[in-house]
């Protein structure tokens, strides 16, 4: 049968008078084994990002990472520049992906100088903070193999005051396995962050993704996941609270290639001041996915009369045998809601907080004991902001 | 409105047949065989400059096998316009009847047109109505009768420089419609205009533009159907309807273009204060559609409302959609989009909704569902909402599935057969655009559902 073509606009891109070259690889640790990756960067223009107002790039000095980023407890747990020497992970981290853009993610597998690869052979716990206030460029590249039957929760977070943060991280989910991660940005000063991700699950693997991004003056971030066997799971939950000037570009994907596959995607956010929010939820369920279930919701709570919220929800289906739904909405707090708490003796600022705290708490409740810092900061974060 | 099969059209006597493709030259002789006034000239050839220079549509349906030198784009039939059916020529008549037009017209409607190729062939309205000064002509008699009126209006909503199909609109456009309600007048029955494309390898390119005035309410029903032939036929035709301050429209379009159609078509509407559209659109036929009817609230309290459906069967491919700009406050809009994909077919729904800044207390719902009948069609949604103030409401939801098997067992249960218990399912979901359909498009529409689904009820 003749299959029809969807003609869909090509993603706009500009020559940068800037880049990185040769050069700045120098810099960098085990440069033989980038230069592979470098040929295929440097070929690539940047791209021209329209709603976020990005056409410009702006070449910062990439240096060696400063201070200790991770901890944990993993059967392997290495740096990244460590694990491109290691078999197990040096594919991984060369992976070729779209993430917001293979500029990027190119960027991140040749220049990167922070990143942790990670195998999980039965149970794992990891834990890498970025600190954008001692290293002005983060470039993270990382990769996590959880094996069959394994499980592993990963606390990912960048904080502080750079110029740029740009990350690439893949995660092979083998049979059986479970991973639950946390991604949190904190970096609301930083000109440009971005954050490209993609996750690979075998059958019956389960995935859970939590992001709490408090961003950068321009963000863009990409969750990709391929559910690749049969009967994998998935669930992409994120909160974001945008204010000022800033603008942020959000695309959560789910494809799902194999039948009886599961995915859901939940997106709550928060605009403040002039903030511009886009949130793309993208279902893709192709033929072969038979009895899959996919549903994505997306809601943004508009506080501002000069913010603004753009939602592209998409949902493309190529199986009979499937549930897909998705709803979007943007508004105000419900007058009834406001009422209601500031006849409990509230006032209007301390009732807007409250419901906007309502956002985030289920996040920070997740987040395990140990991490009382990190907590503590998110609701640092929520409280200066409001 | 019969399948497009059963139509063997008679042939017809070619007056005047433009040579295929497009020039300079072929525009100023259109023009020049209307007598068109110089604006008019001017219009089509600054519109041919824009379609040369516009790159294809970066988006929707993949449109690389048409062929636009091939296409002829202007074909007029041997036939002046005519006030009575019987003046007609018979062969003409012929195909037109077979489509049951002219019955219609006896019981329902106000007024009824009919374009044959590229030309109007029969344009009338009932009496009373001149009477009260609507105006009811088609394209080119406006443009004689009328042209301060037709000036002020024609190709604003939609200027030729909007994408390349408006473009090359603007430069061959042919026939098409007039409307104009005085303020205040409610016209009781719709007006009715059908258009049928009879030759091979054509481009029909009818031009509606309706103004309702202050305060009146109106009725318009379009169909649309053409014979299939082995080549490709083109339709880009333009709709602009401007609703004056508390005017209402209803907008039905029965679109059924033969399976050799590219159906590149647009349709826009510009609302004032608290004035209403109101459009009702099935896309069924055609072998690739690109349609998103919009709708431009631009006076407080305004209105949208679409009832859409799009019925994609074997070899095509219909991305359709709707767009509303909410440019004031208090506007409003709702959307009920639904398609079906079945044998192969691909529908694809892309929606719009901007909110501007100044649009404070809109409220905005969409909601677009889609039933997938087997595993061979494919069905997509990508609407997109774009808000710029805190003071309103959008939602937007979305289905994509497949019937539901216990809905089946259960009407098989009741002693029907699968295809029955199928078609049936088929057409509840297609109920909220049926009952808005005109009776006879309605009763054919649900045969052709039986058909496809191979059922003999209903």
């Amino acid at each position: 049968m003749k299959m029809f073509v969807r003609v869909e606009p090509e993603t706009k891109t500009f020559e940068s008078f800037e880049d990185y070259t040769m050069e700045d690889l120098k810099f960098l640790d085990d440069y033989e084994n980038r230069k592979e990756n470098f040929l295929k960067y440097t070929v690539l223009d940047f791209p021209k990002w329209k709603r976020l107002e990005f056409s410009e790039f702006k070449k910062v000095p990439i240096e060696k990472y400063d201070g200790e980023f991770f901890d944990g407890d993993a059967s392997v747990l290495v740096k990244s520049v460590e694990g491109l020497k290691d078999r197990r992970f040096a594919d991984l981290l060369s992976k070729e992906f779209n993430g917001i853009h293979p500029k990027f993610t190119l960027m991140a597998s040749t220049f990167f100088n922070t990143g942790f690869s990670a195998l999980i052979s039965n149970s794992g716990k990891i834990k890498a903070t970025y600190d954008l206030d001692k290293n002005n460029v983060i470039i993270e590249n990382s990769a996590v193999k959880l094996e069959a039957n394994t499980d592993a929760t990963i606390i990912r977070s960048i904080h502080g005051h750079g110029t740029m943060s740009v990350s690439a991280s893949k995660f092979i989910l083998e049979p059986g396995s479970k991973l639950k991660i946390f991604n949190v940005m904190i970096a609301p000063k930083t000109p440009l962050s971005t954050s490209s991700t993609v996750y690979f699950l075998d059958d019956d693997s389960e995935l859970e993704v939590y992001d709490v991004i408090f961003g950068g003056q321009k963000t863009a971030i990409d969750q990709t996941v391929n559910l690749n066997g049969r009967g994998a799971k998935a669930t992409l939950k994120a909160v974001y609270l945008s204010r000022g000037k800033e603008r942020i570009d959000l695309r959560y994907a789910l494809n799902h290639f194999a039948p009886g596959t599961y995915g859901r995607i939940f997106a709550n956010g928060v605009l403040m001041d002039e903030a511009y929010s886009v949130f793309r939820g993208n279902i893709e369920i192709k033929k072969e996915a038979s009895n899959s279930d996919s549903e994505e919701k997306s809601f943004v709570l508009n506080l501002s009369k000069k913010s603004r919220a753009d939602s592209i929800p998409g949902l493309f289906v190529d199986n009979s045998t499937v549930t897909a739904k998705h709803g979007a909405s943007v508004g105000n707090i419900d007058e009834d809601k406001l009422y209601y708490l500031m006849s409990r003796g509230l006032d209007e600022r301390s009732a807007i907080k409250l419901i906007v705290s309502g956002f985030f708490n289920p996040f920070i409740e997740k987040i395990s004991q140990d991490n009382v810092e990190l907590k503590g900061e998110i609701e640092d974060a929520l409280s200066i902001r409001i | 409105m019969k399948k497009n099969d059963d139509i063997l059209m008679k042939d017809i006597n070619y007056l005047s047949k433009a040579e295929p493709g497009l020039s300079k030259k072929i525009i100023e002789e259109i023009s020049y065989s209307k007598s068109e006034p110089n604006w008019m000239r001017e219009l089509r050839l600054k519109a041919l400059e824009y379609f040369i220079q516009r790159p294809n549509p970066n988006f929707g349906v993949d449109i690389s096998t048409l062929d636009l030198d091939s296409i002829v784009n202007y074909v007029r039939p041997n036939s002046k316009r005519e006030r009575s059916w019987e003046d007609v020529p018979e062969e003409i008549r012929e195909n037109f009847e077979k489509l049951g037009i002219p019955e219609a017209e006896r019981k329902s409607l106000a007024g009824v047109g009919a374009q044959y190729d590229s030309e109007m062939v029969y344009h009338n309205m009932k009496e009373f109505l001149s009477k009260l000064g609507v105006i009811f002509l088609d394209m080119d008699s406006a443009i004689k009768q009328y042209p301060d009126l037709v000036k002020k209006y024609f190709m604003h909503l939609i200027p030729p420089n909007d994408h390349k199909f408006a473009a090359l609109h603007g430069a061959v456009w042919s026939g098409g419609t007039f409307v104009y309600v005085p303020e205040n007048v409610n016209v009781p029955l719709p007006i009715q205009s059908y258009y049928l494309m009879g030759s091979p390898g054509m481009g029909q390119f009818e031009h509606t533009l309706i103004v309702v005035d202050k305060g009146a309410h109106f009725e318009f029903i379009e169909g649309c159907s053409g014979q299939n032939y082995s080549i490709s036929n083109l339709h880009a035709g333009a709709v602009e309807i401007y609703v004056e301050e508390g005017a209402t429209i209803k907008f039905s379009t029965i679109e059924n273009w033969a399976k050799n159609t590219y159906n590149l078509n647009t349709k826009r509407a510009s609302i004032d204060k608290d004035g209403t559209i109101i459009w009702i659109s099935g896309t069924m036929g055609s072998a690739k559609t690109m349609l998103y009817p919009s709708s431009i609230l631009k006076g407080k309290g305004a209105r949208a409302e679409y009832t859409t459906i799009a019925y994609a069967g074997q070899g095509q491919h219909l991305d359709t959609g709707t767009k509303v700009f909410h440019l004031a406050p208090y506007t409003s809009s709702k959307v009920d989009s639904r398609s079906i994909s079945f044998g192969g077919g691909y529908s694809f729904y892309r929606g719009l909704v901007k909110v501007s800044e100044s649009a404070i207390h809109s409220k905005s719902s969409v909601d677009c569902s889609a039933l997938m009948v087997d595993d061979i069609s494919k069905s997509d949604t990508l609407p997109i909402i774009e808000v710029m103030n805190n003071e309103s409401d959008i939602a937007h939801e979305a289905y994509v599935g497949r019937i539901n098997e216990d809905q089946i067992y259960y009407l098989m249960s009741r002693g029907l057969t699968e295809d029955d218990a199928r078609a049936l399912i088929v057409r509840g979901f297609l109920d909220p655009f049926i009952k808005q359909m005109p009776f006879e498009y309605a009763v054919e529409f649900n045969r052709l559902i039986d058909m496809h689904f191979n059922s003999k009820i209903g």
